[in-house]
């Protein structure tokens, strides 16, 4: 029978409300990216650094030093942990979103599938929050979610008796939810970063390069500006902003680098409006044919 | 009618694309027909909500294209004239996503991109990544997307791009049936009128940011029992001097054929009378039959004659 010959039904039922189209987004997304193995290796390493975590600790306790015969072992304290931890993730965090950001949108604007998806009752916002979510859960995996899991980590494996329970509302609480309140800036900035150089451009290597060069650039800009207009301008580089908020909310190290969290904060909020600014300038639906 | 446009103006930037268009469209399909910028696909993208109008309303559905666009977009389908897919999806999976985006549940996008890619006759090749598909299947994966959600409007932009003319006639046959059979209104743009003529009852022609025409294919290219179409073997010269000299309005085309308007009163045997008298035998004789060709031709003459006059 020829193809034409066969009829179609017309389609029954309910259709879904706006949210779960916005995840249809997020799931198809993923889809796409954890085809490529670099981003589906690099998630599955990220979560390396949790078992060195995890080992770490349990070699911190005593128990287990002792049934280890494990004699000498520096017991360091949570803020240096910590620290150390979120710097890590966070240098792993932008890998992740350096890798898997700009895999998001330069595809479909490579192949112009944006028309037919805006074609559908889905906004511009919608479909930017959807990709948003999709690489949070990349991202995410590997900066909020590693430092919550390592709260678990240290409130099942330490002993009673250690600081971190017996401290454990006036101090260690407060600093875990300063060193989450890092990570999920840091995996927000960076997702809409991402997101911002993956809209930049329909080759996705070049919105990796795109992705490199603004983030040294920035700090290469940020620090000839201390060196030559004045030394109290605020960090734009991201790692520096990164590092002076860990050790002003989670280290604590005032004096040493004494940059106010404010200024580092307004960075952020600067990186985060015009990250979302292009992508919604850039995804305007009349812009999206590519013409 | 499906579409009404109401004064609707747009432009794009300060260059003023549709010009106070007015026109309502009904019918089960029609052609969208109108030279390179005549502001089709501006049109298209103000009914899918892309572009907003300075002035005028347009509805959908009896759904405004500003207030409602999300309400459109359920009852719309959209296959774009260019490429259009995800690398790396294969075309059950897009459908799906395309599915899902539109509302249907997930079980229900999923039997749906099934359905559908069988419709169009692809379903051998459903879990291939687009990418690797030809460009005629990638066509019919276009037309797939923009069925799967059952619309009541289906936009098609050049549906025939780049197709073999086999693949053509299948597209074709296609679209006319889903006109036919589906219940949802077509609306069918492109260059090529034969393939208007085939696939559309109604045509539209916008020519400047206006519509020139609209009207059923069928009624436009209504026979006129006056106007006979000639053609000749002998002194052709000397055929067109004696019809002339009567008065009678007669042309020639550059292919030989000659176009004979009979007066009021005249009988076609006047013709043949003619004919016997100068010695040239009429080799065809048939009234005029205007072509899709011909009413879109004479049509833009006349919108470029008035908008002439007016700038005058």
């Amino acid at each position: 029978m020829p193809v034409h010959e066969i009829k179609y039904r017309a389609v029954e039922g309910e259709l879904s409300p706006g949210p779960f189209r916005i995840l249809s987004v997020t799931k198809f997304t993923l889809l796409a990216v954890m085809n490529k193995w670099v981003a589906t290796t690099l998630m599955a390493g990220s979560g390396q650094l949790l078992v060195y975590g995890t080992i770490f600790l349990i070699m911190g306790n005593p128990l287990v030093r002792q049934a280890l015969q494990v004699t000498q072992v520096i017991d360091l304290p949570i803020p240096v942990i910590l620290r150390n931890f979120i710097l890590i993730q966070l240098f792993i965090c932008i890998i992740m979103a350096n890798i898997a950001g700009p895999r998001m949108i330069s595809p479909e604007l490579a192949h112009r599938a944006l028309p037919v998806i805006y074609s559908r009752p889905i906004g511009r916002l919608g479909y930017v929050a959807g990709k948003f979510l999709a690489l949070q859960v990349l991202v995410g995996a590997v900066s909020w979610v590693q430092v919550f899991l390592l709260f678990l980590v240290m409130w099942s494996v330490l002993p009673p008796e250690h600081l971190f329970h017996t401290t454990l509302w006036t101090q260690s609480i407060p600093l875990m939810a300063r060193a989450m309140l890092i990570a999920v800036l840091a995996s927000l900035v960076v997702s809409l970063f991402g997101l911002a150089c993956s809209a930049a451009t329909k080759n996705f290597r070049y919105a990796v390069v795109i992705f490199i060069a603004v983030m040294f650039g920035a700090s290469f800009v940020s620090r000839v500006a201390q060196e030559v207009i004045s030394s109290n301008m605020p960090d734009i580089g991201l790692f520096q902003v990164f590092m002076t908020l860990t050790d002003q909310l989670v280290h604590r190290v005032r004096g040493v680098v004494d940059r106010p969290v404010t200024g580092a904060l307004l960075s952020l909020g600067v990186w985060c409006a015009a990250s979302l600014g292009y992508l919604l300038w850039r995804l305007r639906p009349v812009d999206v044919y590519g013409e | 009618m499906f579409i009404e446009l109401d004064n609707l103006t747009v432009k794009y930037g300060k260059r003023l694309v549709l010009d106070n268009m007015t026109a309502q469209l009904d019918g089960r399909s029609i052609g969208l027909l109108g030279p390179n910028g005549a502001g089709k696909s501006t049109l298209i993208k103000t009914l899918l909500g892309y572009l907003t109008p300075v002035s005028g309303t347009a509805r959908v559905m009896g759904f405004d294209v500003v207030k409602d666009r999300m309400k459109i977009r359920q009852v719309i389908g959209y296959m774009p004239e260019h490429e259009s897919y995800i690398k790396g999806l294969s075309a059950v999976r897009f459908l799906r996503y395309m599915g899902e985006l539109s509302g249907l549940s997930p079980r229900a996008a999923m039997e749906r991109a099934h359905e559908v890619l069988y419709f169009v006759g692809i379903h051998e090749l459903r879990y291939r990544p687009v990418e690797t598909y030809s460009l005629g299947n990638q066509q019919r994966v276009k037309l797939a997307q923009a069925l799967v959600h059952g619309p009541k409007v289906l936009i098609l932009d050049e549906p025939t791009n780049s197709l073999d003319p086999e693949g053509r006639d299948e597209m074709l046959h296609l679209v006319r049936d889903i006109g036919q059979i589906s219940g949802s209104h077509v609306v069918m743009c492109s260059h090529i009128l034969n393939d208007v003529e085939f696939c559309c009852d109604a045509v539209t022609v916008i020519n400047r940011g206006r519509v020139v025409l609209t009207g059923i294919i069928k009624e436009l290219k209504k026979e006129d029992l006056r106007t006979y179409d000639v053609r000749i073997e002998g002194d052709r010269e000397r055929f067109l001097g004696a019809v002339a000299s009567l008065g009678w309005e007669c042309s020639q085309d550059e292919r030989g054929g000659i176009r004979v308007k009979l007066p009021e009163g005249q009988e076609t045997s006047s013709i043949f009378r003619i004919a016997a008298e100068i010695g040239v035998q009429l080799r065809h004789f048939h009234f005029k039959k205007d072509s899709l060709e011909d009413i879109f031709v004479s049509v833009l003459r006349e919108s470029e004659g008035k908008i002439a006059d007016a700038r005058s």
